[in-house]
């Protein structure tokens, strides 16, 4: 147990995450600060925690790793993985070597909750929203089916209708699972198969999906790419139209020094990094090394695969996701961007793992093979609590159904709470992995060399001990979004008879040094300060004293 | 199996590739002829042995297969399979019918050392290089500032370098074998680690920056032939302007000056594969034709040597956007239209027991598979070659970086080529895949050949031509489209007094397909009316510069 209690089996709601950073705040006041970066469409401010170890110096003066959750109103996941974090950074600051050397030397931004009202929706009604509660494209109530908890059990489930033409038959391996009818299936008992939910303005025949009334998608609407919503569904209006969204997007042009991101959604148990829309192969310079080394080394905790959203997660490339947050974070920011979609609940059903591409491709039969597990897993593990078996309903315009099916949130879209610390602390892994990797300057091999006549010869080496670049990225150095490292000599009442105190290096590769030289005319005696800054990589400074 | 005249466990020297050349081309004057098909840059001969019986014909009668070695000057496995090759076609000539049909067939044409100055350097200095000792590139490479490598502790081998920086290094060494060094993690942050460089001095230090000075010797032999050429910008080594070097200047103008070439081996070293065209461009661009050739050729490598059979741009070149342009291999067959391999010899992998990887997939290898395939490679090095192919890493106090461990693999006989005890079975296996593809070639027969009386002097002169061989006269479908391949002409020739009543004496037939072009007919019958009033013999003649010339006398 930490100074703060902390419950890692639980979702948290918006008034409890503020209970908890207040708390952590009041705990830990060197480590930590706590702002709210904007507000939300409902007017609910987005709470940040800054951690850092300000002994050792500003957030500001040190790179810095971003971590977000949320931006999908029912991915909860993501805002335990990044509580966990911090509760995790600095319940362990001074016990664990790696957090403290990490918060010594690095900063932490971690924003739990991106899309607030959306999750709220979320978690205190039975409603299920992709991110904000915004009525949009429509403001009205669309034609056709929506979704509504028809019997009042606080889920929104799925409804069976017996239809002759019905393209839904029970499995014969177990009458809880509904399976496709075959093409040439006939004379047995088919349903019709809809979401939980009431018909707008039913003709008493046609059954179609309407549009949900929050149609936004606020991870389509950042700048990279961004198209509108007839070619990239919930785009917005236009990029960063979304509060939420801008807040973060200002955020992160803001803070100069950070060097890294994560950005949690659910679910599928993978690590997914850019791009989005263009293939690996144009990924600039070492940047797809970068990933791999990263991605494989946070492997090892996590078990989830690494790939590009275009290369392992775009079924049609023709139509890749566009306006994705990641993207910009990592074409228009030039950082290394994660985006990890957490929870697998089918690898935990012990169906065997496949990639995106080769479960697309799965039969109606190997579909219900993973699905009897996924049941059987259920009864074993949640005492079949998982799954709602169908109860006989009269609804009020399709008469006699039945309703039931899968608690989608807790256990599809999100683990059971029982599950929770171990996707927290697997995933929290992953990110210490990339924050260690973040670029970090330092200055050694420091020589003096009196010439006479108060002239000395001053040379250093500025390193980068990170294993990235200072840029943070190859791409960053390519679109030149950051500035390059620079040394500069300062001293009282000294004299730089020839070139310039401040020098300029340009940017230094993962573990590399360059060497810096001055001529300084100066009294014996004098203190002269050495600095090396980089807005990505830190600052660092050496004093001596001319002899 | 006849005895072979050379020792195959060790790499010679261009004056004993010369003596070898000279013995074999005396002791049977009636199979070789030896000449020098041009000059290398530092003025040593390119030495090329012809290889035929010339009592079925004469050399540019028979169609003509190509063999050369070491274009790239280090790879000197190529030359030994080479000189391999002419010591068991002159062995086993009259003993195995296989060689002795080929050479009654065909000619061969071995070049072993296409790339004799830079082998010299390679085989009789520490130093590597790609392939020329000129000089290379712009500006003058030896001008600039870097680490140059060099032998600094007199062992005869440029190894490679360990300094300890815990800071920035990037490496460090392996938990499982003190030898291995292994990538350090991106997250790996206390420990030991080392940085690691190729044995060499700093040229111009500042006592902090190590870099690499460029290449001295940037030329790439193998990227300077005109075919689909780029300068430097796009394609590194190319040198200044296609066929700039006197080497592939000359190789290129022996495969203008042999028109009856229809198939053509380059070895290089290493990785165990056959390559195979194109280097620009995707299969799917190809005749269907010639990529079935390819494959199916390609198969028959793979059942000899084991080695895999890829094009060198979908399973060869990682980055899609720099194909390797300017090969020779774009040379002989985007140009010429010669079905032509470039095999990469000896497969240290294959060796260690690793198993068999694509390039494209050894570039994708984590860095644990990398570790885990070094344990091996070092076991096979401690069980195979008594450990004797790495180098402890020993205490050396560098001029520049003070305090380093020099170690590491023996670059040359043992990851570049195969070791001497190894050498052998290297070359018999791929010899024979050459022999497969000498095989292939067309060939020009007639049979069937009639004069017939038709009236008092007056005869019918009935021939049927055909390609007796697997590719079709031309070499390749390439061939045709390009038009480098002369067609089958068939000609009669009459006694004196003769005379052609109709028609030319002479008849192309445009290109006759071989058993590879399936369904089509790959014989055509020819006729002619003649008058004869003294003699009834007449000769036919059917030629094709691909498929030799082959002639029958036929009497009434």
């Amino acid at each position: 147990m930490g100074k703060v209690p902390y419950n890692r089996a639980k979702y948290h709601t918006y008034a409890e995450i503020i209970e908890l950073l207040n708390q952590w705040q009041a705990a830990f006041p060197e480590l930590t600060k706590v702002y709210s970066i904007g507000k939300t469409y409902e007017g609910r401010d987005m709470w940040l925690m800054e951690i850092t170890n300000s002994a050792t110096g500003p957030a500001d003066d040190k790179p810095a790793y971003y971590i977000d959750a949320n931006f999908h109103a029912g991915e909860v996941t993501g805002s335990a993985v990044a509580l966990y974090t911090i509760h995790y950074l600095l319940e362990n600051y001074g016990e664990c070597e790696n957090v403290t050397n990490l918060l010594d030397t690095k900063a932490f931004y971690i924003l739990p909750r991106v899309s607030i009202d959306g999750s709220e929706m979320y978690l205190h009604t039975p409603y299920i929203l992709r991110s904000s509660t915004r009525l949009w494209p429509f403001e009205d109530e669309q034609d056709g089916l929506h979704a509504e908890d028809v019997n009042g059990d606080g889920f929104i489930t799925q409804m069976r209708v017996q239809d002759e033409n019905g393209d839904w038959k029970v499995s014969d391996q177990d009458p809880r699972l509904m399976v496709q009818r075959g093409p040439d299936d006939m004379g047995g008992t088919y349903y019709r198969v809809y979401m939980e939910g009431t018909i707008n303005n039913f003709d008493g025949v046609e059954v179609k999906t309407a549009r949900p009334r929050w149609g936004l998608d606020i991870n389509r609407n950042s700048p990279a790419h961004w198209d509108i919503d007839s070619r990239q569904y919930g785009s917005g209006a236009y990029p960063f139209s979304e509060p939420e969204t801008k807040a973060v997007g200002d955020f992160l042009i803001s803070r100069k020094n950070i060097a890294g991101a994560m950005s949690y959604h659910t679910s599928g148990g993978v690590h997914l990094r850019p791009m989005c829309t263009a293939p690996d192969d144009k990924l600039p310079g070492r940047d797809r090394e970068f990933y791999k080394a990263i991605g494989e080394r946070g492997k090892e905790f996590t078990g989830y695969p690494h790939t590009s959203v275009l290369e392992g997660f775009t079924a049609n490339r023709d139509n890749p996701l566009k306006g994705v947050f990641m993207d910009w974070v990592y074409e228009h920011r030039g950082l290394l961007c994660w985006s990890t979609e957490l929870w697998n609940v089918m690898a935990k059903a012990g169906v065997e793992k496949t990639d995106f591409h080769s479960n697309m491709k799965k039969t109606p039969k190997e579909r219900e093979a993973d699905a009897l597990k996924l049941l059987e897993w259920n009864d074993k593990e949640l005492n079949g609590e998982g799954f709602l078996p169908w109860t006989a309903f009269n609804h009020p315009q399709l008469g006699e159904v039945e309703i039931g099916g899968w608690k989608t949130k807790y256990v599809r879209q999100n683990p059971p709470e029982k599950y929770l610390e171990d996707e927290c602390h697997r995933n929290m892994q992953f990110t210490l992995v990339h924050a260690n990797a973040l670029p970090e300057l330092g200055i050694r091999k420091l020589k003096v060399e009196p010439q006479g006549d108060g002239f000395y010869r001053i040379t250093a080496a500025v390193i980068n001990k990170g294993y990235l670049p200072t840029s943070a990225s190859d791409m960053a150095a390519r679109i030149n979004v950051t500035k390059p490292v620079a040394a500069q000599i300062s001293g009282e009442g000294i004299s730089i008879p020839v070139g310039k105190d401040k020098i300029e290096l340009g940017h230094l590769a993962g573990r590399s040094e360059k060497k810096v030289e001055w001529l300084v005319q100066a009294a014996t005696g004098t203190r002269v300060t050495i600095t090396a800054q980089a807005e990505r990589a830190g600052k660092a400074t050496l004093e001596v004293v001319l002899q | 199996m006849g005895s072979l005249k050379l020792d195959y466990t060790r790499y010679l020297t261009y004056a004993e590739i010369e003596a070898a050349l000279r013995e074999f081309a005396a002791s049977h004057p009636d199979l070789c002829r030896m000449y020098s098909i041009g000059k290398s840059y530092e003025g040593r001969d390119l030495w090329m042995l012809e290889l035929t019986n010339r009592d079925t014909g004469p050399a540019d009668e028979k169609p003509g297969y190509y063999i050369d070695g070491n274009h790239h000057a280090g790879e000197v496995t190529g030359s030994a399979v080479c000189l391999h090759t002419i010591d068991y076609l002159l062995a086993n000539y009259g003993e195995d019918a296989t060689v002795t049909r080929l050479i009654d067939n065909i000619v061969f044409y071995v070049l072993p050392r296409v790339s004799p100055d830079g082998s010299e350097l390679y085989l009789t200095t520490p130093y590597m290089l790609r392939s020329s000792v000129r000089a290379w590139t712009w500006p003058e490479p030896s001008n600039l500032d870097g680490l140059v490598p060099a032998d600094l502790d007199g062992d005869g081998n440029i190894l490679q370098m360990r300094v300890r920086d815990d800071e920035t290094g990037d490496w460090k060494v392996s938990e499982q074998d003190p030898r291995l060094m292994v990538r350090r993690g991106p997250d790996d942050i206390q420990g030991a680690f080392y940085h690691v460089y190729p044995e060499g001095r700093i040229k111009g230090f500042d006592g902090v920056e190590v870099k690499m000075a460029p290449g001295k010797w940037g030329l790439d032999l193998n990227r300077n032939y005109p075919m689909h050429w780029k300068p430097e910008t796009g394609v590194r080594g190319s040198g200044p302007y296609p066929f700039s070097e006197s080497e592939t200047r000359a190789v290129g103008d022996f495969f203008l000056s042999h028109k009856n070439i229809a198939g053509a081996l380059s070895y290089h070293t290493s990785g165990g594969v056959i390559l195979r065209p194109f280097c620009t461009e995707y299969d799917q661009k190809m005749a269907p034709h010639d990529l079935q050739v390819f494959k199916a050729i390609g198969e028959r490598g793979k059942e000899l040597t084991s080695y895999p059979c890829i094009s060198i741009y979908e399973g060869f070149t990682f980055d899609k956007q720099r194909p390797s342009a300017g090969s020779w291999i774009d040379y002989t067959y985007d140009y010429l239209g010669i079905i032509c391999y470039a095999t990469e010899l000896w497969d240290i992998n294959a060796q260690a027991g690793l198993p068999k990887r694509g390039m494209l997939d050894l570039m994708q290898l984590t860095d644990k598979q990398r570790e885990e395939d070094g344990l091996k490679l070092l076991k096979w090095n401690d069980e195979v070659l008594d450990g004797e192919g790495f180098v402890n890493w020993h205490c050396f106090e560098h001029p520049e970086l003070g305090e380093v461990e020099i170690g590491g693999w023996l670059p040359k006989t043992v990851r570049q080529n195969a070791p001497g005890k190894l050498l052998p079975e290297e070359c018999s296996k791929n010899l024979l895949f050459s022999l497969a593809h000498a095989s292939t070639l067309p060939k020009l027969a007639l049979p069937k050949a009639e004069v017939a009386a038709v009236a008092e002097n007056t005869y019918r002169v009935t021939a049927v031509v055909e390609n007796i061989g697997y590719l079709p006269t031309s070499g390749s479908v390439k061939a045709e489209q390009n038009g480098v391949a002369d067609p089958v002409k068939v000609e009669v020739i009459l006694p004196e007094g003769g005379k052609l009543l109709h028609g030319k004496a002479q008849i192309e037939l445009g290109h006759l397909p071989g058993r590879s072009g399936g369904a089509r007919a790959s014989k055509r019958k020819v006729e002619w009316i003649v008058s004869l009033p003294n003699q009834t013999s007449v000769t036919i003649k059917a030629s094709a510069t691909r498929a030799g010339v082959v002639r029958r006398i036929v009497e009434a």
